[in-house]
């Protein structure tokens, strides 16, 4: 599985801490690249900007926070699904906000799957358990094209 | 011709007058002599009556009133008697007659007898009788008068006009029917008609008036016919009683008074118009409407009361409705009119016209309103419409405005607010997890009391943002299955709590119109609270349904649980009000706002009812609720 990797777009250091302290707790091992807001993800993604020359990154799955600084979770996903490359990429939207306005607008850009963060931290694990359950191990990606 | 002679060709004479009974009769009454008149009136030959007495031509009724004696004693005392009166034939049948004895003496004056002159009148009579007749029946008033003023005649209708007796009236001077005040003038005016007789009316000009018998009067139009009689010079007035006239004429002046009253304190001008649109009439609002006196407007065309513009179009206009046979209609239909000023200014009007014929003219009518208020006034309001809808565009804007700065609050909020709260619980979970070993419990137990804060936070932050949206969120209605949502609650709440024994009986059927997402809010929120405030029943029974309260279905939502204090039921629906602590039951205090805030989204209210220790009931009304399983 460690060819798998997870693309983690989050923001806040602390959510950060708790995500990779939850795959710990859950067993997943799998390599955890993480962008701090939307250019950065964006970057990695294409091998753009500070990436650039760097190798595109084509991870297992994006873990995508809907508020970040400068480019928002939403505009990141369309532009992930507006390229050929990544357009079949599997996307979970992991935020905070439970708005029926996000989850309609992130399902009408084509997120795969809209998890909301729970406050219980126990709770918090079980969710990225089960993430990595399924988009990790039970998920099968298309063929590359 | 000898005088002998002569007698002889008078007795011949006399005996071949056919048409007059000329005999003789003796000094006691008995026929001497007869003639071929004799024969023909009364039907005898001369053999069968000479020595008759008198009294044989007679009916039975004047014999026994012993009437021929009588006439030969008049005829004797004053030399001759006339007499008119029914006689009999030969063949018992009888005529009118017109008899005059003369009484006959010789040189020495003794009386030799008397000579009598018969004649058959009875035509006359009748012709007389039908003359008599025709003027008592006449509708009008009729009576005859002599030379010196007397009443002659009258007939039923003077008797009924005057109130007086035929017999009180006959002989009396007419004078008594005048008015005492004309009564010089009156019998003045008598002797000039008499002394220049002619068919005409009386009065000439004057009101004549009847005196009755009760000494009322009444006006009366009155006609003079001279009439030549025996009895010299009579005359026939006609009289008719015009109360009747005067009253009508009367009332028509007051109408027609009225009317002119009517139009000259219009409101509206009214001007009428002949076809060749001159004007025939202007009243008084015209004259203020144009600025122009009606002396100034009679005869002018209505032209110079109109624009310029307007004014071939018009006369068209007029034309084409004296053509239709419509009476009134409204004009303008099409657009605005205007009228014209003699100072010039233009102003709108509304305006009708009506046309009528009267003899052979054809007149127009319109009636003219000045609108220039009205107008304003309606120009005022669309511009205070204008202003107010401008004003409402910006209160629009500054509201949505203000709305999106409170969803990006809201959001900011539901999302900046929580995850600092994850953080505190996640490092609080790692620290029990990764430092157990150095704490001891009561330090642990301060870092679970942290968790549960921070957990606690989470949910109110859940609440009222959920209170929030349930106030802002836009209402979609559609048909909603209130049951099945119920159903599903329930369902999901046995999931949660499967060790729970709960009897929940949910009323089938019960459709409501409505947004789905607030009314699973708000049936989750009820169902919730139900199913928390019955934790500690050994068997929880939580009912909804449907009931009748003040005459109208309401939904409630019962509970066999903790229940709660009537005195305090006012403030259970307001937000963050709390009774109970959260040692009893959990909670923020916010459910039942938001149940109040979704029920009065959909046109209802929400009422609770309560007894501490025994249950609650939360009632709730629709405005898109179905009743028909209720009625």
């Amino acid at each position: 599985m460690t060819d798998k990797v997870i693309l983690l777009v989050e923001d806040n250091h602390r959510d950060e801490a708790l995500v990779l302290r939850a795959f710990k707790k859950n067993n997943i091992v799998n390599t955890v690249v993480v962008a701090r807001d939307g250019v950065e993800a964006l970057d990695i993604l294409f091998g753009m900007g500070k990436h650039a020359g760097s190798e595109p990154l084509t991870p297992q799955i994006v873990m995508l926070d809907l508020k970040l600084p400068k480019i928002d979770g939403l505009e990141v996903l369309q532009r992930i699904r507006a390229n050929a490359r990544t357009h079949r990429l599997p996307v979970v939207i992991f935020t905070s906000s439970n708005e029926q306005e996000d989850m309609i607008k992130s399902y009408e850009l084509g997120a795969n799957s809209y998890v909301r963060k729970p406050v219980d931290f126990e709770n918090f694990v079980e969710a990225t358990r089960q993430l990595g359950l399924y988009w990790l191990v039970m998920n099968q990606l298309p063929p590359a094209e | 011709m000898d005088s002998q002679d002569a007698v002889n060709l008078f007795y011949l004479l006399v005996e071949s007058v056919e048409d007059y009974a000329i005999f003789l009769l003796d000094p006691a009454g008995h026929v001497t002599s007869w003639n071929a008149g004799g024969k023909n009136i009364h039907g005898y030959v001369t053999e069968e009556i000479l020595g008759q007495h008198i009294s044989r031509f007679y009916t039975t009724e004047d014999i026994g009133s012993g009437l021929p004696g009588r006439h030969l004693s008049m005829a004797l005392a004053l030399g001759h008697c006339q007499a008119e009166g029914l006689r009999v034939r030969k063949d018992g049948s009888t005529f009118w007659a017109s008899v005059t004895f003369t009484a006959l003496y010789d040189n020495s004056h003794t009386h030799l007898g008397f000579a009598k002159i018969t004649r058959d009148v009875t035509e006359r009579k009748a012709s007389e009788q039908r003359f008599h007749q025709v003027i008592e029946h006449a509708p009008n008033g009729m009576v005859i008068v002599d030379g010196r003023g007397r009443i002659v005649l009258v007939n039923a209708e003077i008797e009924r006009a005057f109130g007086y007796r035929r017999e009180e009236l006959l002989g009396q001077q007419i004078e008594l029917l005048v008015p005492l005040r004309f009564h010089d003038r009156h019998a003045g005016y008598r002797r000039d008609f008499t002394a220049m007789p002619a068919v005409r009316a009386m009065g000439a000009g004057r009101d004549l008036y009847g005196l009755r018998k009760d000494g009322t009067e009444f006006p009366v139009e009155i006609g003079l016919n001279p009439i030549d009689s025996e009895q010299g010079q009579l005359v026939l007035g006609t009289i008719v009683d015009i109360t009747e006239r005067k009253r009508a004429e009367e009332a028509l002046r007051k109408n027609q008074e009225q009317l002119a009253g009517v139009i000259g304190s219009a409101m509206d001008a009214i001007i009428t118009v002949d076809s060749g649109q001159r004007i025939l009439l202007f009243n008084v609002a015209a004259e203020n409407m144009f600025k122009c006196p009606a002396g100034q407007a009679l005869g002018q065309t209505l032209d110079r009361f109109m624009p310029e513009r307007y004014r071939q179009g018009h006369s068209r206009h007029i034309q084409d409705f004296g053509m239709t046979k419509i009476t009134k209609r409204s004009m303008g239909a099409l657009g605005a009119i205007f009228g014209l000023r003699t100072d010039g200014e233009e102003f709108p009007i509304e305006a009708s016209i009506s046309q009528l014929e009267s003899g052979e003219q054809k007149l127009y009518t319109v009636i003219l309103r000045d609108i220039s208020d009205r107008r304003r006034a309606e120009e005022e309001v669309r511009r205070l419409n204008d202003e107010l809808e401008q004003r409402v565009v910006e209160r629009t804007t500054q509201l949505q405005a203000a709305n999106k700065e409170l969803e990006a609050f809201s959001y900011s909020v539901s999302h900046d607010l929580r995850a600092p709260l994850r953080g505190i619980d996640g490092f609080s979970q790692a620290l029990l997890e990764d430092y157990s070993d150095k704490l001891d419990d009561v330090g642990k137990g301060y870092l679970k009391e942290v968790r549960s804060a921070s957990q606690e936070m989470a949910q109110l932050i859940d609440d009222v943002l959920q209170l929030a949206r349930v106030t802002r969120t836009e209402m979609r209605s559609e048909t909603v299955d209130l049951s099945g949502i119920a159903e599903a609650i329930v369902a999901q709440l046995r999931r949660r709590d499967p060790e729970r024994n709960v009897e929940a009986e949910i009323e089938p059927g019960l459709i409501t119109a409505g947004d789905k997402r607030l009314l699973e809010i708000l049936l989750t929120n009820l169902l919730e609270n139900a199913w928390k405030f019955t934790a500690r029943r050994a068997l929880a029974k939580i009912k909804f349904g449907r009931e009748k309260r003040d005459g109208y279905a309401c939904c409630v939502v019962r509970d066999n649980g903790a229940g709660f204090d009537m005195a305090y039921a006012d403030k259970l629906f307001r937000a963050f009000q709390r009774l109970h602590t959260p040692t009893e039951f959990e909670g923020t205090g916010i459910g039942l706002a938001t149940v109040q805030r979704i029920v009065q989204r959909h046109g209802g209210s929400a009422w609770a009812e309560g007894v501490v220790g025994k249950g609650a009931s939360v009632f709730f009304t629709l405005s898109g609720l179905r009743e028909e399983r209720l009625t």
